[in-house]
Parts: C-alpha cells; structure tokens; sequence
C-alpha cells in the first residue's frame, strides 16, 4: 500500500481506550491485534498503558529489546555555580532549592526533565545528567510486533515513557511497512491517555455494564470528541447485570456506535490466565466470535 | 489517625468495591471515619456512596503555556526545546496543544520576543460531601485531559485530613488510582497501611508486583485482598506463594459474586445491597483482620 509518490503510507492507527479500568482493553486489544495478523495484516501494537504494562502477558511472551526512557536530570558543577538562585527561580516542580551561598539542593524525584534550569544558568554551570524513568521494549508474537512501555515503579513521569513508547513506534514504522497500529492506552481519561490515542484515526472504547462503566465512558467519549476522534463502543462482559441501557444510553448521547455486545465467557478468561490470544485457541467460544465480530466492523470502519 | 489507602497496580479489581464496603462496615462498628477518593481519573467511590455535596473546591493544580499573537512572529524558536510535544508549528505561528502541555515554562524562557506566559489553570475540583451512611467523603477530579492528577490527590488529602482531625476521626480510608505512577505516589504519601486488592490473573499479579515496589520505597507496610478470587485457582495459587515469599499478609478473599455488580448497579456497597451474600461475608471478615493488624 503505496502513496502516489511512492513513499509508504501512514498506517492506519486504532486506539483501544474505555475509561475505567479493568474492563478488558489489552484482552480486545491483543485479541484483535492477533486476529488481523492472522487474516495476513501487518500489525504493530504499541502498549501504552505504562503503569500496568499487560499486553505481553496476554500475547504469551516475554520482553526484550530493553531500552531505558531516560529524562534529563541537572547536574550542578558546584565550582562555576555563581548561587545567584536562577535556577530555583525557574524550576516550577520545586526540584531545585537555593539557599543563601550554597550551591543549589537537587530532588531527583520531583524533576520533570524539562531542562529550563540549564537554559537560564548565567555560567554554564549546569550539566546534562540523566536519570531513568522507565525501559521499552520491541518484542514479536503470534505475528504481532509490540512495543512495550513500563514505568519504573517508584518514578512519577509516566508521559515520558508514553511518550518514548509512540517514539519507538514511529522508528519501527519507518523500518518495516504496517497495514494498521493499534495503541493499547491506560485507564483513566488524562494526559497520558490523550498522548497514547494523539493522532488516532478511531478508537474503541471498552466498557463493562455498571455505572462505573458509564460514568468512565462518559468521561473518555468526552475526552476523544475534544480530541476529534471518533469512537465506538465494546460492552464487554455484558451480561454480568441487566443495565446495559446505562451503556447505550451513555453511546447515544455521544453519538457513539455500540458496535459489539461480549458475552462472560469462561474461555477467555482462561486464555487470558494462561497468556494465549482467545481468538486463536478457541474461536468459536461466544465470546471470542463476539470480539471477532468487533474485529470486522473495525475493519471495514478503517476501509481494510 | 491512621491513614489506609487502598491501591493495587492493574485497574478494575475491586478497588472500590472493598473500600466502599470497608468504610462502611467500620463506620458500622463505631469508628469515626473519613472518605477519599483519590482515583481522580476516574472518580467512583460517590456513585456506590451518594450523598449530599457540601462544598466544593476549585484546583488550581496545573500551570500552561498561553502564547500572545500580537507578539509571536512564529519563529519557532520554542518547539524543540519543548520535552512535551506540545508545541507545533501552523504555518506562520506556532500553537499550544494544551493537553500535553506542563507548564514547564521553557518555551517562555526561549522565546525571544517574549510572546508565551504561563498560567495557572483550573485543573480539577475536590468535592467533599456527606454521605447517606453517615461520614465525610472527599473526592478529587481531575479535568479531562489534564495532567497534575498528583497534585488534585494531593489536595484531596489534605483536605480529607484537615477533615478528619476537625471531626477527631480514628481513620482515614483512601480508594486509590490504579497504576504506580505520580497520583499512586501521592496516595501513598504519609500513609500507615497500604492494602492491595489483586485478582487471580496474571495481568493483576504482575500489576501487584510493581504497586508493593512503590510501597516498599515509601516504606509502608502492605497487605493484600484477592478479590473475584476463584476465578483461576492456579493463578491464586501463585498469589498465596507470592504473599508467603515477601512475607505480605492476605487479608481475605473475596470469591466471585454476582451480588458485587448488582449493588454496583443499585448504587449501594455490596455489604448493604446483599448482607448475606458470600462477597459480603468475606469483606466482614477482611474488616475483623485489618482491624487487628492496624489497630486505630
């Protein structure tokens, strides 16, 4: 699949979001990841959920290709350091703190990477240190290539690794031709999710029958229209209770496709247990044609 | 005061479900109680706990990049130096993405024609309400898009706690996010007992894993729930061995309930909306043991 120029086209990309956590965005993520490797797609899956990295597991695979995500950290050269306090001034994470002549006191916790203490030094006196935030990871399975973000448990700058994530996702585009790039993303409906989904041609929400899962939705089919995305909606597990209105009233007032219905399913929970995509051990269970239903009409939404 | 913060690394385990049961059952047994929910992302504990909202506070949590066009001349000057991404070049201007933006400040150091100031702006609000069981609940929320989750958390702890010491509260049970990242931090920050919920799956227990880092590198104690807990015996089996081996002790388990989505979907605490239920009986014993391994 070629532009006219001849330069490869942009993949398509396809965000999987919901909202709350836990309703089963990496399990239709791989799943659907899977699916289309095996009709003959090339498919790149970024997992962008950086706290809770999953989707390797529900491949059935382990991590490799480590690269730490580093961020820039100052380093004070105590010597030509004038203690005029400018860059305390300036560091609005209060990582730098200045007192009377003494050279400035780092918290290396607090620093957000953002370098402007370099930047406004008189002297030079601040060097380019590093501190690592996080590692990616590119590893390949069931004929998905994945890259893989994981905060280091302990740091705060999760969009760096995110960040990193879409970054290394970017090289692997120039490398090798993909026909589509799904973006697996954190719960929640904040900054973090909105640098996982940038840039998405459409994304699925994955949501579950409950309140919780309205309330959730709600707020990520707010945040993907700010965002001019448009979506469709997975009611996964949803015959755990009888309010799937809640969910459909939630798609119509947002104008949102409800576009597959996932029973509970036993099989899929085993599968998800034993690290081993649904859709290729067992496909005719009820769930995983619904979640190969869904995998159809996101197909024909993106015109593959 | 002891503070309690409920987390557990992978999202949708039951967080919420414990700690709405847990607050209630120990507002039941006499102790003096306050609320928060520091899932500011995604804020639920209100929805099982309804109440009428006293007060509500407007969070000035995050700092963004506004850029004057009667000055800028779109020389692009600021757009590498921005770690973020949030700045791009449209032609003859350069324009603010503000949902990656942090406020930094770089772009406005760089900018030789001064043309970018930051601002404060409202990121979230903190709600403090009381609830129909008859204790405070604080809840955070954090505006869409927004970055600075940490510091709304932040807030709402500060105020839970100004709360609970005007009261003379004996406890401060806090539902918090999921993940391990900055609002995780900031829950956990102060802290006397953190309690991890987990499911037996593999996503969860690796999910655990890294939450129980964080809290070893606060240095707070840990103790785990298993929720949904016959859903996979082996996994369950490897969060026992798990549990043994760090020497973390479990609380309870909690099985598989149809009763927990149910009392979700009637808006109540699984321990009101099914007293008798198997998930309640488990949670009523979870209270008994957490009791005796904080004692407030």
């Amino acid at each position: 699949m070629t532009a006219a120029s001849g330069r490869p086209r942009r993949p398509p990309m396809l965000g999987v979001t919901g909202g709350k956590g836990g309703t089963g965005k990496t399990t239709v993520a791989v799943n659907l990841a899977v699916y289309f490797a095996k009709k003959g797609l090339r498919v790149l899956l970024l997992d962008c959920d950086v706290d809770a990295p999953n989707a390797h597991l529900l491949l059935g695979c382990n991590l490799s290709g480590e690269r730490e995500v580093r961020t820039f950290l100052p380093d004070v050269d105590e010597d030509s350091c004038l203690r005029c306090g400018r860059c305390a001034e300036v560091c609005r994470e209060n990582a730098l703190i200045q007192v009377g002549d003494k050279p400035p006191i780092l918290f290396p916790d607090l620093c957000n990477g953002c370098e402007a203490c370099r930047i406004v030094c008189p002297n030079e006196a601040i060097k380019s240190g590093w501190k690592v935030v996080g590692w990616t990871y590119h590893t390949a399975s069931n004929g998905v290539d994945l890259i893989t973000g994981a905060l280091k448990p302990g740091e705060a700058e999760s969009s760096v690794v995110v960040r990193d994530v879409r970054k290394r996702g970017e090289e692997a585009m120039a490398e090798r031709h993909y026909d589509l790039v799904i973006v697996d993303t954190a719960p929640g409906a904040h900054c973090d999710v909105v640098r996982a989904l940038f840039g998405a041609d459409y994304a699925v929400a994955v949501t579950e029958p409950t309140p919780f899962g309205a309330h959730d939705l709600r707020l990520i089919l707010d945040l993907a229209g700010k965002m001019g995305i448009r979506v469709g909606v997975a009611l996964n597990r949803a015959d755990i209770t009888e309010e799937r209105d809640v969910i459909r009233e939630a798609c119509k007032e947002h104008g949102a496709e409800l576009l597959a219905e996932i029973p509970l399913d036993n099989a899929l929970l085993e599968c998800y247990a034993r690290g081993e995509p649904a859709v290729l051990r067992s496909p005719s269970s009820p769930g995983v044609k619904a979640l190969m239903g869904l995998a159809e009409a996101v197909l024909g939404v993106l015109g593959l | 005061m002891m503070e309690i913060v409920v987390v557990s690394g992978k999202g949708g385990v039951g967080k919420t479900t414990v700690s709405a049961s847990l607050m209630l059952l120990l507002r039941r047994a006499g102790f003096r109680l306050v609320g928060a929910d520091c899932d500011v992302d995604a804020p639920n504990l209100a929805l099982v706990l309804p109440g009428e909202e006293e007060r509500l506070r407007p969070i000035t949590a995050s700092e963004k990049a506004f850029i004057n066009y009667g000055r800028c001349d779109g020389c692009g000057k600021c757009i590498p130096h921005c770690k973020f991404g949030a700045l791009s070049d449209v032609g003859d201007r350069v324009s603010v993405y503000q949902f990656l933006c942090e406020g930094c400040g770089v772009c406005a150091l760089v900018c030789p024609r001064e043309a970018i100031e930051i601002r404060g702006v409202e990121s979230g609000v903190v709600v403090t309400s009381r609830t129909r069981y008859g204790f405070p609940l604080v809840t955070g929320r954090l505006n869409m898009g927004e970055a600075g989750s940490g510091k709304i958390v932040t807030a709402v702890k500060a105020i839970a706690r100004k709360l609970a010491e005007d009261i003379k509260a004996d406890l401060l049970l806090v539902d918090g996010p999921p993940g391990v990242g900055c609002p995780v931090i900031s829950s956990m920050a102060g802290a006397h007992q953190v309690v991890a919920v987990t499911e037996p799956t593999p996503a969860a227990l690796h999910d655990l894993d890294r939450v129980l880092m964080v809290a070893r590198h606060f240095k707070i104690p840990s103790a785990i729930i298993i929720n949904k807990a016959d859903l996979h015996p082996p996994t369950r089996a490897k969060i026992l061995r798990y549990a043994e081996e760090n020497n973390i002790e479990v609380l309870g388990e909690i099985p598989v309930d149809k009763a927990v989505p149910y009392s979700i979907a009637r808006a109540k605490p699984v321990v009101d909306y099914a007293p008798e239920s198997r998930a309640s009986a488990a949670i009523r014993s979870i209270m008994e043991k957490l009791l005796q391994t904080t004692r407030p």
